[in-house]
């Protein structure tokens, strides 16, 4: 009876201590919200006041300028497509890897981790892309992305499909099965939460990145949300409400994602990096 | 009865292996190749000049401090992201009412863009900041600093606005391997009549192990690496004192030295690779043995 | 497999290109008067006639004022001539590394405005951008120099008028205050702390950006340079002499520190940037700053009220005025996609009546025959008839560098970090910029 009072006391103070550490996380963030509702010189002192008069045509005169429609599909074609490239192409390396367990799958292995160590050199990506004659588009920039976020996709699938008993595999392949419909009507329907877990991972990373689509699309209409802010920067640079405003709305789709698959964040996190 | 290895064909892996070698590997080997050359924009031809781009970055004191740099932050926000990421993860894996709202806002950071970061906290970050009113306003008027402008601090304000960033994404991590502990090693716990602390120290944190490896490895890896945080918040300064590999590799770049970015590159790849190679290769030795 | 996914993605973004362009398009059908050259060239250049062709324009996000990429004006050659141009705005951290890359690849954008100089020492001009002497707005140039690197004409602007760089203030809080324009140190210390018993901030340094730290020593060494060794900088460049050789230079940098030192300016000097210094001069909450009279310019519409002029860096006794070569120039790379739609850009912006609008709304001295010079405003009479007529500017000592400085930049930041005396500033930079001139291959190093 203590015991569970006590518990329960101390479940509340635990509670209030994080609530109170959530601040710290939320205040920021509220501060760009309530400026991206205020007036431009109102949004000037950057602090938590409630805006004065609430600013919702902020939000139209930057979504139309800054032509957030087109950088809006922009992304979702740019981070949709290198997001399923890299989930088909690296679920089914990491089921051969898991697999084998031979010499070469270890080095293999440890070949695509390399891939979480080595910097990528964006000058030297350039010369290679355009020696393949497709420099500029939108297809060298969704290849680039599945490269880069390969070796982390591999290390997330690698922990997971080592859970997966290889029983299953060898009863398929006694009743005659070949390798890909193993792969397709055992694994595929059991990796399902990390592949999730992938897609969230791969686009958040994907969709924040400013730097590729800035050197590798040539064509400004081509670009995606977040260098939509710095058109914004540039066009009205102190109008910091604007800026806000921009911010937020890039933020939102990856934060609506994130509601969506919070849960399999955790469960994909757990099968996949964890458990090992 | 074994089923033949050879089932399973090596040809899976061939989608992912060619994106990987021919968008990642070699440009990468491309640039191994190019940091032995003069390698400019205003010059028609390149050539080898052997060791002078690697001469050239150990005789510059600002990329020893650079790499100083570098080092600190990558010191500090392995800890700190680690330390509060397992913290929170350890605080909402309780039965808590607003587990779940708590969860989202303290990994919101990891899914904001960088740019956000930059813009948000530059003006707080001001001698006459939110921040320092802040302190002011609970008196702690003492600890008020130009948090981006003082060079003996700028690096750490840099590094705890990542930890910020980032700690939600390593509670994440943490979570899933807390979640994975069976409760069932608790409850014998409790019957001994072991305290939390004694659990937490003889249970949780042994099984734990697996999540504690991958999250300082990546947490390692990302901040030797660093690179966005510096550029939106201080762009390396004031001076040079905010530089790490990273904005340095960018600089030469700026300078037209080529060859001198990209032997930078492959510089920053055999630091990150002697420190963590042997890090994982620990760790999956440990994990075979287990 | 990879192929199965690359498809649809290029269809929807088709589609979606499609249905923007249609949109645009509609807007665009009711206008197409066609005019003297519009249409029908663009054809030739390999699209069908009464498609729309789009050029890429790409610009520091820093230079959003600058005069040829006003709405209007892009709306009014779109309508003339169907090509839409595309601003791209660029990071200006980043605009020389993107642009250089680029340039290097073949893949740059159809138009990119520069300066000259600079284009001259970052972009490698000769090599990357086409020459422009059989334009037709060539022949009615009055000054092709400021256009000109070698013997050719690269880039164009309707300005011929350099940027004249100096101390802006305010005149109405000088003459509220009963200063009078210092002309040596002493006077602008004392002028300052006047300023700052009245409860305005005496000068604004928006050190944040790096190359506002330059200003003072830009003007005030090419200043004593000219006055005391002339051929120092020709000397510099072959390493015939250093930096550090110039004793008095130290001086000059620490001069401009003991302003900070001495609480005579804004007291955050390293978080406050130029973009914010408009709003402080509107505000008065500021009397002074280092600066160029581009800065007076883009105030003169958005305030025409505030009344600012211009003095030369008061360094010493009888110090000119820093003169900047003309900037902004646009320039076409010779890689360009659509060469021939640029130059038409070009001929559009030089063609009388626009040139004419954009030089009177800009009060450019303007360096076409047909085009007039609109009345100076006041500030800028006072420059030419006390300064530029009486020859009392010199070329800022930037103007003679063959690498990028901005590393000088940062170790003069750095001494308002508190981690550079002047002279260590002087020789880390020295050491910094031999290797530059090394690896450039500069004879002499």
């Amino acid at each position: 009876m203590g015991h569970t009072q006590r518990k329960a006391w101390r479940d509340y103070a635990v509670e209030a201590l994080m609530i109170a550490a959530s601040l710290i996380v939320l205040l920021p963030i509220l501060i760009m919200i309530f400026g991206s509702f205020k007036t431009n010189v109102e949004v000037l002192d950057f602090s938590l006041k409630l805006p004065k008069s609430w600013q919702f045509d902020n939000y139209k005169k930057v979504f139309d300028e800054g032509d957030l429609m087109r950088a809006f599909l922009n992304g979702i074609l740019i981070t949709g497509v290198s997001a399923i490239i890299n989930i088909v192409t690296t679920s089914a390396a990491s089921f051969v890897l898991v697999r084998r367990e031979s010499r070469l799958s270890n080095f293999l292995y440890l070949f695509f981790f390399m891939g979480l160590i080595a910097p990528m050199s964006t000058i030297t990506t350039i010369r290679v892309v355009q020696w393949f004659g497709f420099y500029g588009s939108i297809t060298s920039v969704i290849f680039i992305y599945a490269s880069l976020n390969t070796a982390f996709s591999v290390f997330l699938y690698n922990g997971f499909i080592k859970s997966i008993p290889k029983v299953l595999d060898e009863v398929a392949f006694l009743e005659g099965a070949g390798m890909f419909s193993v792969f397709f009507r055992i694994i595929v329907p059991l990796i399902v939460p990390v592949n999730a877990t992938v897609a969230i991972m791969v686009f958040m990373s994907v969709w924040n990145d400013v730097t590729i689509p800035l050197y590798f699309l040539t064509d400004s209409s081509d670009w995606t949300m977040p260098l939509s802010v710095y058109n914004f920067y540039g066009k009205f640079s102190r109008d910091w409400n604007l800026i806000f405003a921009d911010l937020v709305m890039t933020s939102l789709p990856v934060f609506i994602l994130y509601l969506f698959a919070q849960k399999y964040i955790v469960s994909g996190l757990t099968a996949g990096a964890v458990k090992g | 009865m074994r089923i033949s290895k050879n089932l399973y064909s090596y040809y899976l892996i061939m989608p992912a292996l060619l994106i990987y070698v021919l968008f990642f590997v070699l440009p990468t080997v491309v640039g191994l190749f190019y940091s032995f050359t003069d390698w400019r924009l205003d010059r028609e031809s390149v050539h080898f000049n052997g060791w002078y781009n690697f001469h050239t970055i150990f005789s510059d004191e600002t990329l020893l401090k650079a790499l100083r740099n570098t080092i600190v932050f990558a010191i500090v926000t392995v800890i700190g992201k680690n330390l509060f990421g397992l913290v929170l993860a350890v605080a909402l894996n309780m039965k808590l009412k607003t587990r779940n709202a708590l969860r989202a806002i303290f990994y919101s950071p990891s899914i904001l863009s960088i740019m956000v970061i930059g813009i948000v906290f530059t003006p707080m970050l001001r001698a006459d900041g939110a921040i320092n009113k802040l302190f002011e306003a609970v008196g702690l008027g003492s600890l008020t600093q130009a948090w981006l402008t003082n060079p003996a601090i700028v690096i750490f304000t840099i590094a705890v606005i990542s930890i910020w960033q980032s700690a939600g994404f390593q509670m994440a991590i943490y979570l899933a391997g807390l979640q994975s502990i069976s409760k069932e090693y608790y409850e014998a716990a409790t019957i001994d009549g072991a305290g939390s602390w004694k659990s937490f120290r003889h249970i949780t944190l042994p099984l734990l192990l697996p999540a504690i490896n991958i999250n300082v490895m990546l947490t390692l890896i990302g901040g030797l690496k660093v690179f966005s945080e510096v550029f939106v918040l201080t762009g390396g300064g004031p001076g040079n004192a905010s530089q790490v590999v990273g904005t340095i590799i960018l600089r030469s770049f700026g300078e037209g030295s080529w060859g001198l970015g990209t032997a930078m590159n492959t510089l920053l790849f055999i630091v990150v690779t002697i420190i963590s190679i042997p890090l994982l290769l620990y760790i999956r030795r440990k994990e075979v043995s287990e | 497999m990879i192929n199965k996914w690359i498809k649809p993605s290029a269809l929807l973004l088709a589609s979606a290109l499609a249905i923007s362009l249609t949109a645009c398009g509609s807007n665009n059908a009711n206008n197409a008067v066609g005019s003297d050259h519009g249409a029908s060239e663009s054809a030739s250049s390999g699209s069908a006639k009464g498609e729309k062709v789009t050029i890429e324009l790409a610009i520091s996000k820093s230079s959003q004022d600058y005069a040829f990429i006003k709405e209007e004006l892009l709306k009014q050659f779109e309508d003339q001539t169907n090509i839409h141009v595309n601003v791209q705005m660029l990071p200006s951290e980043q605009v020389t590394t993107v642009l250089q890359t680029k340039l290097a690849v073949g893949e740059a954008p159809d138009l990119v405005p520069y300066n000259l100089a600079s284009a001259v020492n970052d972009l490698n001009l000769e090599r990357n951008f086409e020459i422009l002497d059989d334009q037709p707005w060539v022949s009615r140039l009055l000054n092709k120099d400021v256009l000109s690197a070698y013997g050719h004409v690269y880039g164009f602007q309707l300005s011929q008028d350099a940027g004249i760089q100096g101390v802006v203030y305010n005149k109405d809080i000088f003459k509220d205050l009963n200063i009078s324009i210092p002309k040596n140190y002493d006077e602008l210390v004392a002028a300052a702390e006047k300023i700052k018993a009245s409860g305005i901030t005496p000068i604004y340094m928006p050190f944040k950006d790096m190359w506002a730290t330059n200003i003072w020593m830009g003007s005030a060494f090419a200043d004593y340079v000219s006055k005391n060794d002339p051929t120092f900088w020709d000397d510099l460049n072959a390493n015939k002499k250093k930096w550090t050789d110039m004793p008095e230079f130290a001086n000059i940098i620490d001069k401009q520190y003991q302003l900070y030192k001495k609480g005579l300016t804004n007291s955050d000097v390293l978080s406050d940037s130029y973009d914010m210094a408009s709003g402080k001069f509107i505000n008065k909450e500021v009397a002074m700053m280092f600066m160029g009279d581009w800065f007076i310019n883009d105030l003169a519409s958005k305030a025409p009220d505030l009344h600012l002029g211009l003095f030369p860096i008061p360094y010493a006794e009888d110090a000119k005025m820093g003169a900047s070569p003309v900037g902004g120039q646009l320039f076409i790379p010779k890689k360009a996609k659509h060469m021939e739609e640029a130059k038409k850009f070009l001929e559009f912006l030089a063609s009388k009546d626009v040139a004419q609008k954009i030089v009177n709304a800009n009060k450019f001295v303007s360096n076409f025959n047909d085009v007039t010079t609109p009345e100076l405003p006041e500030y800028k009479k006072e420059i030419v008839d006390n300064y530029i007529t009486p020859k009392k500017t010199v070329v800022t000592s930037d103007a003679f560098m063959l690498v990028d400085i901005s590393e000088e930049y940062r170790y003069y930041q750095d001494i308002f970090a508190g981690g550079k005396t002047p002279q260590q500033a002087l020789e880390a930079w020295q050491k910094k910029f031999a290797q530059l001139m090394k690896d450039k291959g500069a004879a002499g190093f």
